[in-house]
């Protein structure tokens, strides 16, 4: 049997084609994504867009299906993916490269489970600190909720399970590790997230265009800091 | 234009009212969720009936229940669920063109078939936007009045959304008895198949297709929950890698019960999508409230795009139909504290067609004065 070969499109509804560019979590998936993305934007095509919704492995097109068919856009999506660039920076459209800094204060009220991720890694707060800070990160996509990052790029030896009860209440920019995922959350909610720091950076601001301050396929890094302003001052858990 | 806009007193809100909009588009991508009506071809032939633009701001009344006052006379249409209609107590007909005088109530009774009530008001309701759209997102309480449904006691200014072009007049109704086509109807909801049909066994899409389901309670804007046999993915891998989530997909988790996408869903989501409902079902879909039972029929892309097509053309192209004549009209009289009693009728070529009936303090009594 062959395996599936991408990329890959599929009609999932009346009016969206899924394309997939492959089958796991990588960067070179996830750049295809948005070279896709960015050749879109630039054809004749874009005119029966609605939206595109990227996220790690996947573009989603939906599309006015009362101007054009499923077969018509099919194929003029196949072709545009066929053209598409193999590499970063042959379409000239890549984003900048520059790495978004994101202060966090680390531990303390700020950073509750800090300690007990460190006790699970065996290693110190500030080695936990350090691993964490080191890392240049990757935006993959931002979904679950407004301006949240899917971070890809922490390294293992930090990975954590979640906590076994979910908060109920996380404050914003909190910054957060679930297995090998690290995250932030951009507005107070409930999660299950290990917290191990704050950032008082805004990552979502309805009123801004664009909304959110990473844009997906970005990178990030984290900064650690002694002590910030918090815009909301209330930051304990 | 006048420089007053027609505020709207919510004197009681129903167990959940929000301003919608056909929704937050563009901005998936940062997380947002689309939000919107529920109902897009009520709330559309709703703002075509009072001369919005069809993407205007209404209420979004669930499971109806609701009263309304304005502070000066009110152009607005009622459709969606099927409940009782009545200003100042005297029924009225949904999907037509009303006019509500002022400080009169318009009442929206329980609905009894289906779920969302819509109500449209002249100019659309008029909250500030937020990345392009007035609809509330209750999750991220984004959008809308303050974010948050509405309460008894609220107050929604409107204005800013009329359509170019001629308004109809009191009386004019739909192009088509809109609710035959999905309030109350029995037939199966069409899907198509979804991005992860792939993923599940011969058994488990037969069971999908074949079997009845129930909207269970805990249902909300966001998804429409099922209750009936458990669909399992080969291998029981209902999670894979997040990717877009869309109105109408339908997700399979764990525990097999279908989850139907609606639009306050997530931009994105983790699980395996076996379905999508078609754009022409998707408003009947969300309007089946908790306990209905449902049954799934599949079709093909084409006929689903050729249904959607046809759909687009009755809600949004089809010429309304202008008021009864003066002969044929029925008016509603009712004497209440004003002695100024509601009506529903539109007379050609007269001033704001607006015709007044006032009562002569009997009830059964009424002499008609023409205020055009």
């Amino acid at each position: 049997m062959s395996g599936v070969e991408y990329p890959r499109l599929t009609s999932a509804s009346d009016s969206a084609i899924l394309v997939e560019f492959g089958k796991g979590i990588s960067e070179d998936v996830n750049g295809k994504v948005y070279r896709f993305r960015d050749a879109i934007k630039g054809s004749d095509v874009n005119d029966y867009v609605i939206e595109t919704i990227p996220a790690y492995r996947t573009l989603l097109i939906e599309y006015d299906a009362v101007r054009i068919s499923d077969p018509e856009i099919h194929d003029y999506l196949l072709q545009l993916v066929e053209e598409l660039p193999d590499k970063e920076g042959d379409d000239g459209t890549m984003r900048s490269g520059t790495v978004v800094e994101i202060p966090v204060v680390y531990g303390g009220k700020f950073g509750p489970d800090l300690a007990d991720v460190a006790e699970h890694c065996g290693m110190s707060d500030q080695q936990v600190i350090q691993i964490h800070s080191e890392a240049v990160y990757r935006v993959y996509f931002i979904g679950f909720a407004p301006g949240f990052p899917y971070l890809g790029g922490m390294d293992t030896r930090i990975a954590c399970p979640r906590l076994t009860t979910p908060r109920i209440r996380i404050p914003a920019g909190s910054v957060g590790i679930a297995e090998s995922q690290t995250g932030i959350y951009p507005n107070v909610s409930a999660g299950g997230w290990r917290i191990i720091g704050c950032s008082p950076t805004a990552l979502f601001d309805a009123g801004e265009s664009p909304p959110s301050l990473l844009e997906p396929g970005a990178t990030v890094r984290f900064v650690p800091v002694e002590s910030a302003d918090f815009p909301s001052g209330d930051v304990e858990l | 234009m006048n420089p007053h806009s027609t505020h709207i007193s919510i004197v009681r809100s129903g167990p959940r009212t929000t301003v919608q909009d056909l929704g937050r588009r563009g901005s998936q991508s940062y997380g947002v969720s689309v939000s919107g009506v529920l109902d897009v071809d009520a709330a559309i032939l709703g703002n075509r009936l009072v001369g919005n633009e069809i993407s205007a701001a209404v209420l979004e009344i669930t499971f109806g229940g609701a009263e309304l006052q304005f502070d000066r006379d009110a152009k607005v249409a009622v459709t969606g669920a099927v409940a009782e209609v009545a200003i100042m107590g005297v029924p009225q007909p949904m999907w037509t063109t009303l006019i509500v005088p002022a400080s009169c109530s318009l009442q929206i009774g329980a609905a009894t078939v289906g779920a969302h009530v819509y109500v449209s008001v002249a100019g659309g309701v008029n909250v500030p936007q937020v990345l392009g759209s007035r609809c509330t997102h209750l999750g991220t309480s984004m959008g809308g009045h303050h974010g948050r449904a509405l309460d008894d006691g609220d107050e929604l200014v409107c204005g800013a959304q009329h359509h170019e072009g001629p308004v109809p007049r009191a009386g004019t109704t739909a192009p088509v008895v809109f609710e035959t086509a999905y309030v109350g109807s029995t037939a199966p909801v069409r899907a198509t198949e979804g991005s992860q049909y792939a993923s599940f066994t011969d058994a488990a899409r037969d069971a999908f297709w074949d079997a009845p389901f129930r909207v269970s309670s805990v249902s909300d804007r966001q998804g429409s929950r099922l209750e009936g046999p458990v669909i399992e993915a080969i291998g029981r891998r209902h999670d894979i890698v997040s990717e877009a989530a869309y109105f109408g997909a339908v997700q399979i988790p764990s525990d097999g019960q279908p989850i139907v996408l609606l639009a306050d869903r997530q931009s994105t989501g983790g699980y395996a999508k076996l379905a999508s409902v078609i754009a022409a079902d998707l408003g009947r879909m969300a309007q089946l409230p908790p306990g209905s039972e449902l049954q799934f029929e599949r079709v093909n892309i084409e006929s689903a795009q050729a249904l959607a097509r046809e759909r687009t053309r009755e809600t949004r192209l089809a010429p309304l139909r202008e008021p009864l004549s003066v002969d044929e009209r029925t008016f509603l009289c009712n004497a209440q504290d004003r002695k100024v009693a509601a009506f529903m009728a539109g007379e050609s070529g007269v001033g704001d067609e607006l015709w007044w009936v006032t009562a002569n303090g009997s009830e059964d009594s009424a002499v008609f004065i023409n205020h055009g």
